[in-house]
């Protein structure tokens, strides 16, 4: 397979150059209003710069702005106003994103943080929250459906990729102050400074985050908790780039501290809802080199290390008993992973783009939590030991060619091939067409995708050395037509399965591969943006069932929302969100209610931007404005998790430019 | 499973190295960004206001380009349209620069380096947008300069001279730029 990518590359790039200009990119950049003609480098569908219509894949994109003005502060918030998602949010150390009808553990999406994956990386899922610093964030763009044959594994249900501000977009400072309900606390500073005559620039950004999220003691949470529950989230990331011509080296820590508290119930139960200390830290460094030779020849190589451990002051729960294997029980799990991957992107000839890379990884993970027990439930725990360290050493090649065969029209083909020592070769491979006017966009998408087993999966209850990865096959059909410049609508319907699920066998007490899941959706989202308003409407529909017909719990087959933006003036600006979930089927009978289901729920959010002047800015933002009482479904001891209700916040900022 | 992973890393750099060897005359990157410029420009006809009638051009909009360059080309292919009740024209000047002033819109192109920022002084008053994407253009005397930065086109608009070339720059034109200053 290896040698057929090499002729693949050779062949294509020994295609005859023509030098006839092609229209069909002008009309659809005619097309794009001046917001979007800015916005318009998207790199994650096809790691590199195409702009979101020419993309193989449905592709939506959060701006900084748009993040600024809905006042969002986790990346759920963020991805909240887009269709096809949906969250268990356990209200407590982690919440957990569903797309396109696939419930998960976070390890069906993939999450990148400047095109470094930041998924976790003993269970691949990567970790919901406060620890994302969205200040400093200038874009996440979704790559709807799966891309693993250009990203690997967990790029199943699709990819979420965060880029940062470069020091150029920073150029100069900012502070931001946020305070609030449920005890928030926050603040993020960002500082930046570019000579791009000279090739250099830097930046450094940072924040740290408290809350207490919504209380839940007693009955506010059913009654799983008693009155001494702790429910915090405390978190800080950091993150910079130095550049020096043609190299960018960049960092990223978060770092985040919450109580386990709500992942059990204590109530009735040997476990303690307080003194419970979940530690975690990612890192992710990298050294990039771009090399560009002339136009259309383009190199980028990209040595990167990352870093997700579990930290060895954590304290994952809490025994209300005093023996050996009682009182508080630490834990401790490093994992770690060097790679190097050099990508080239060539257009050989004027229809055709090419873009072919090599990547190898080398994981060193923990095979299992080291554990100690202090045996008193109000003594730490000893600090654990180096738990048995398990390599997967991951050599992977990929391809991936765009022709385009008429005016407006182009054909995707493109094929990765991953060599992993611990779960062997897997191929996938993507097909696409795109046509594109100056109004119309229509997209014709097949690809496939895979979750490698983890040692999580591998190791947990009794261990399964023999677990095969989870595969996804999708076919897709979307639409999108600008009525004017200022109005968009489009439409996506896909079909996915995924097979070879890793599913608990609960009486062997450990992960097979048993069953599948087949879903059939369809996406619409309808944009308007003109003048002082912008608005904005969405819908999802999603059907999921397994091998026996059965519907998939926690999945709604309903979902939407709605937002609408007005700007009074420069300096007043107000934001309206509406997100409407349908009923979900819980994973049991909840016991509150007697029912198996979790109720439909609307919740709105708003965010008044009522100081934006001069070099200060100030918003009071309001989640779940309307108090509605709600919840989530849950696959943990509690039957479902009440989600937050009304919190007002303050925000207030200020910034200054070296222009 | 070591022996047969370093083998298939030796083939795999080998097919990458072999793709980034292969010579290829390719101009088709900057003909994208070519189009992403014109489309901007395109864009300008409706986010500009010129408070100066045109020298002459009647019932014509014009948009000029002086000097070869790669954004002749997309703005040669842009559609027929009317701005303001003119029919947009596109001019390819070349190097004369007698017609400046009957221009909407002048682009300055790569080959006018060392002339663009006089060329720009001498059209204050014109009634004419200054266009490029020289470096530091609108540092230097022009109204509207493009950076590249990160594969995306910055715009960067200095308002003291697009005042005084009698051009009012929309707010929503505003919001996605930045403001410069004239380099002392």
């Amino acid at each position: 397979m290896p040698g057929l990518l090499f002729f693949f590359c050779l062949l294509l790039a020994a295609a005859p150059a023509a030098a006839e200009p092609a229209a069909a990119g002008l009309r659809e950049l005619l097309s794009y209003d001046l917001g979007k003609l800015a916005d318009v480098e998207v790199v994650s569908a096809s790691k590199e710069p195409e702009p979101a219509s020419e993309a193989p894949a449905t592709v939506r994109v959060i701006t900084a702005a748009e993040i600024r003005e809905r006042g969002c502060r986790t990346l759920e918030e963020a991805l909240a106003g887009l269709p096809g998602f949906q969250f268990r949010d356990i209200s407590g150390f982690n919440s957990y994103v569903f797309l396109r009808g696939l419930p998960s553990q976070n390890n069906l999406i993939l999450l990148l943080v400047d095109g470094v994956q930041i998924n976790e990386l003993n269970s691949g899922g990567f970790y919901g929250g406060a620890q994302y610093n969205l200040a400093n964030v200038k874009r996440i763009e979704v790559v709807y459906g799966p891309a693993s044959a250009l990203y690997g594994t967990n790029a199943v249900s699709g990819v979420i990729n965060l880029i940062t501000r470069e020091p150029e977009d920073i150029d100069g400072g900012s502070a931001e102050v946020t305070a609030g309900g449920f005890d928030t606390r926050a603040a993020a500073l960002s500082y930046g400074f570019a000579d791009q005559a000279a090739g250099r620039g830097a930046s450094l950004s940072g924040a740290i985050k408290h809350t207490d999220k919504q209380p839940l003691r007693g009955a506010a949470g059913d009654g799983n908790w008693t009155r001494n529950m702790e429910n915090f989230e405390d978190s800080w990331a950091a993150d910079g780039k130095l550049r020096w011509k043609d190299f960018t080296f960049g960092g990223l820590v978060q770092d985040k501290r919450a109580s386990r508290s709500t992942n059990f119930k204590s109530v009735g139960t040997a476990y303690l809802d307080s003194g419970t200390d979940w530690h975690i830290r990612f890192t992710n460094l990298w050294l990039k080199h771009s090399y560009t030779a002339e136009p259309g020849w383009e190199a980028e190589s990209r040595l990167y290390y990352r870093s997700s451990t579990v930290m060895d002051d954590t304290v994952a729960s809490v025994y209300n008993l005093a023996c050996s294997t009682c009182g508080r029980e630490g834990q401790y799990r490093p994992n770690d992973l060097f790679g190097l991957e050099s990508r080239l992107s060539l257009r050989p000839a004027e229809e055709l783009d090419l873009t072919c890379g090599v990547a190898a990884e080398k994981e060193n993970l923990a095979r299992d939590f080291s554990t100690t027990y202090s045996g008193d439930p109000l003594a730490r725990p000893p600090v654990p030991g180096s738990p048995a360290m398990a390599s997967n050493e991951l050599l992977s090649v990929y391809a991936q060619a765009k022709y385009a065969l008429a005016p407006g029209l182009k054909l995707t083909g493109g094929v990765r091939h991953d060599n992993s020592s611990t779960y062997g070769k897997v191929y996938t491979p993507r097909a696409g067409a795109v046509f594109n006017t100056r109004r119309l966009t229509l997209k014709a998408l097949y690809a496939e995708a895979y979750r490698a087993p983890k040692p999580w999966d591998f190791t947990y209850g009794a261990g399964n050395s023999g677990l095969h990865p989870e595969k996804m096959r999708s076919a897709e059909l979307s639409g999108a037509w600008s009525f004017s410049d200022s109005l968009r609508a489009d439409l996506a319907v896909y079909r996915n399965t995924l097979d070879n699920l890793v599913t608990l066998d609960s009486a062997a007490n450990r992960f097979v591969n048993s069953g599948d899941i087949e879903t059939l959706g369809l996406e619409t989202l309808l944009e308007y943006s003109g003048g002082h308003f912008k608005g904005r409407l969405f819908y999802a529909h999603q059907h999921s069932e397994d091998e026996r017909g059965v519907p998939v719990d926690e999945i709604g087959g309903n979902n939407g929302g709605a937002g609408i933006f007005y700007a009074f003036s420069r300096q007043v600006k107000l934001d309206l969100e509406g997100r409407w979930a349908g009923r979900r089927r819980n994973t049991r009978a909840i016991g509150a209610t007697g029912s198996r289901y979790v109720g439909a729920a609307l919740a709105v959010d708003a965010s008044l931007a009522f100081l934006e002047a001069r070099n200060f800015s100030a918003s009071l933002i309001g989640k779940n404005i309307f108090n509605e009482r709600y919840y989530h479904t849950s696959n943990r001891p509690p039957d479902r998790y009440r989600q937050p209700g009304r919190q007002l916040l303050l925000q207030a900022g200020f910034a200054f430019g070296f222009q | 499973m070591q022996d047969h992973c370093h083998k298939l890393f030796l083939t795999a750099a080998a097919a990458a190295l072999a793709c980034a060897l292969l010579p290829r005359a390719a101009s088709c990157a900057a003909a994208k960004e070519a189009e992403v410029k014109a489309a901007y420009i395109y864009n300008f006809t409706q986010f500009v206001e010129w408070e100066v009638p045109a020298a002459s051009a009647a019932g014509h909009f014009d948009i000029c380009v002086l000097g070869s360059d790669p954004v002749a080309g997309p703005l040669s292919a842009l559609p027929e349209a009317e701005v303001r009740g003119k029919k947009l024209r596109v001019r390819l000047l070349g190097d004369s620069e007698e017609e400046l002033r009957s221009c909407r819109i002048l682009f300055l192109g790569k080959a006018k380096r060392g002339r663009a920022r006089g060329l720009a002084n001498a059209l204050r008053g014109a009634g004419v947008l200054t266009v490029s994407d020289l470096p530091g253009f609108a540092r230097g005397a022009g109204v509207i300069g493009f950076a590249a930065e990160n594969n995306k086109i910055r715009i960067e608009i200095n308002l003291r001279a697009a005042r005084e070339a009698g051009l009012k720059i929309s707010s929503r034109l505003l919001e996605v730029s930045r403001l410069v200053q004239d380099r002392p």
